[in-house]
């Protein structure tokens, strides 16, 4: 499941990032913003796994290692992700 | 005719978005990693790990294990330089994965001793004592253990040199025997050092590189922590007493310690891992690998590492322990206050509460 988090959240940013660069007549072609997608998600997927204990933290959470507090991190993190990807998708911004 | 004042926004939509990433990218994880830190001491005083005993460890009873002892380029090395030879000792030439590869001939891979004891089964004096010689100054409880060819180089078929990927050690919880049931560790040292002293003033020392990772095993199950990084010189100082003239004098080995400093986060994870701190029978696999001599960074060949050659070399184990209350108070209560932000952000980037827009207003 901390994968499912990780890969939703890298992929926000990256929805994000080619959002933002098209809006702003970068990445016209829909090659080069897959391209822009995909880098973006795999750099910032690597700096979440293997340059911070982010994931080793969501999994422990998971895990009920860190108890109540942990499930209400999972479950506030969750909640903010879906209103990010619904305002990407209504609003093409992720804060309204 | 009633005019509605259109409701300024103080960011542009691209704003708001760097603002969204900045706060998963940044802010995050360092809330994480200060949460996961919090009741990691650096203060605390470092135990010797292994008891002070007669019972000679690492020996075949205790299961401790080369798994690796310097990776494949030290295969051709030896398919090179050492004519193949069907002799048990000569097939641990090569250890991967625990077991003893055995050289190579023609008639295809040889293996006739499926594993290779750190003791050496026995054959070397690996009671655990307070220093690595009996007249020196330094106070680590260590055990003399074989080093990675001792076994073939007992036939002289060692080459000499030493491999730099990969090199791996199961230690049965005999290593670890004097951490108390209970404890949560908040970092594990491991000091490791030829046997043999030199001058200090030769020119055989190098700085290195290399990566460390550490699994832990209780029952069936493993707990791996990975990308620890080291930076370490090879020379290894300490003071010998000349018991002829009276007198303390500097030694070197080579040698360096290795330090896995869990933060709070982990050495709880390990605790509720080992059944709340059972190390009497919890064991652990040690890694080292990808060796990079930074004064030489394309050949290694030469470098000494202290685990690697024909003759012996002392292991001791240190560790720090950490208080699990409250560690475990700082980090749950540290995760509350993050979901509660966490949960704030959320509800600050729908439609229908704006706290960012009046904080930034007349900011940009």
């Amino acid at each position: 499941m901390f994968e499912i988090i990780l890969y939703i959240t890298t992929l926000l940013i990256s929805v994000t990032v080619v959002g933002g660069a098209a809006d702003n007549g970068y990445l016209n072609s829909g090659l080069t913003r897959a391209f822009g997608g995909i880098s973006t998600q795999i750099v910032s997927l690597n700096f979440l796994n293997q340059y911070t204990n982010f994931e080793t933290f969501v999994r422990g959470c998971i895990n009920g290692q860190v108890g109540i507090s942990g499930y209400a991190f999972v479950l506030a993190l969750g909640i903010l992700l879906i209103v990010w990807a619904n305002n990407l998708i209504n609003y093409k911004q992720a804060i309204v | 005719m009633v005019i509605i004042a259109k409701k300024s926004n103080p960011l542009n939509p691209i704003q708001w978005n760097i603002l969204a990433i900045v706060f998963i990218l940044g802010f995050m994880p360092f809330a994480v990693a200060f949460i996961s830190n919090a009741g990691s001491s650096t203060d605390e005083q470092w135990i010797n790990s292994t008891e002070l005993n007669d019972g000679n460890i690492a020996n075949k009873d205790d299961t401790s294990l080369w798994l690796e002892n310097g990776g494949s380029n030290l295969t051709s090395w030896y398919d090179t330089y050492n004519p193949p030879s069907n002799t048990d000792k000569l097939d641990c030439a090569y250890v991967t994965k625990g077991v003893c590869e055995g050289l190579y001939d023609d008639s295809g891979l040889v293996n006739n001793q499926p594993e290779l004891w750190l003791g050496l089964n026995g054959q070397t004096s690996t009671y655990p004592t307070n220093s690595f010689y009996s007249d020196d100054y330094f106070q680590v409880r260590s055990s003399q253990v074989g080093q990675s060819h001792f076994a073939p180089g007992s036939n002289n078929a060692y080459a000499g040199r030493s491999g730099s990927e990969i090199y791996s050690w199961y230690l049965s919880e005999r290593f670890t025997n004097e951490i108390q049931q209970r404890d949560t560790v908040d970092a594990l040292r491991y000091w490791m050092t030829s046997s043999t002293s030199y001058n200090c003033n030769n020119n055989q020392w190098s700085n290195l590189t290399f990566e460390g990772e550490i699994t832990f095993h209780y029952g069936n199950d493993t707990l791996t922590y990975t990308n620890f990084e080291f930076e370490k010189s090879n020379k290894f100082e300490y003071s010998q007493f000349d018991a002829v003239h009276g007198t303390w004098s500097s030694v070197c080995a080579v040698g360096f310690f290795v330090e896995f400093d869990f933060t709070g986060f982990e050495s709880l994870e390990i605790h509720t891992f080992n059944g709340i701190g059972d190390w009497d029978n919890t064991s652990i696999t040690l890694t080292l690998k990808n060796f990079v001599n930074t004064d030489y960074p394309d050949d290694f060949g030469s470098t000494q590492l202290p685990f690697a050659g024909a003759d012996y070399w002392n292991l001791g184990v240190q560790h720090r322990e950490l208080n699990p209350v409250e560690a475990g108070f700082l980090i749950k209560t540290g995760t509350l206050l993050l979901s509660f932000i966490t949960l704030v952000i959320a509800l600050a980037s729908t439609p229908y509460w704006d706290p960012f827009k009046n904080l930034f207003k007349g900011m940009v």
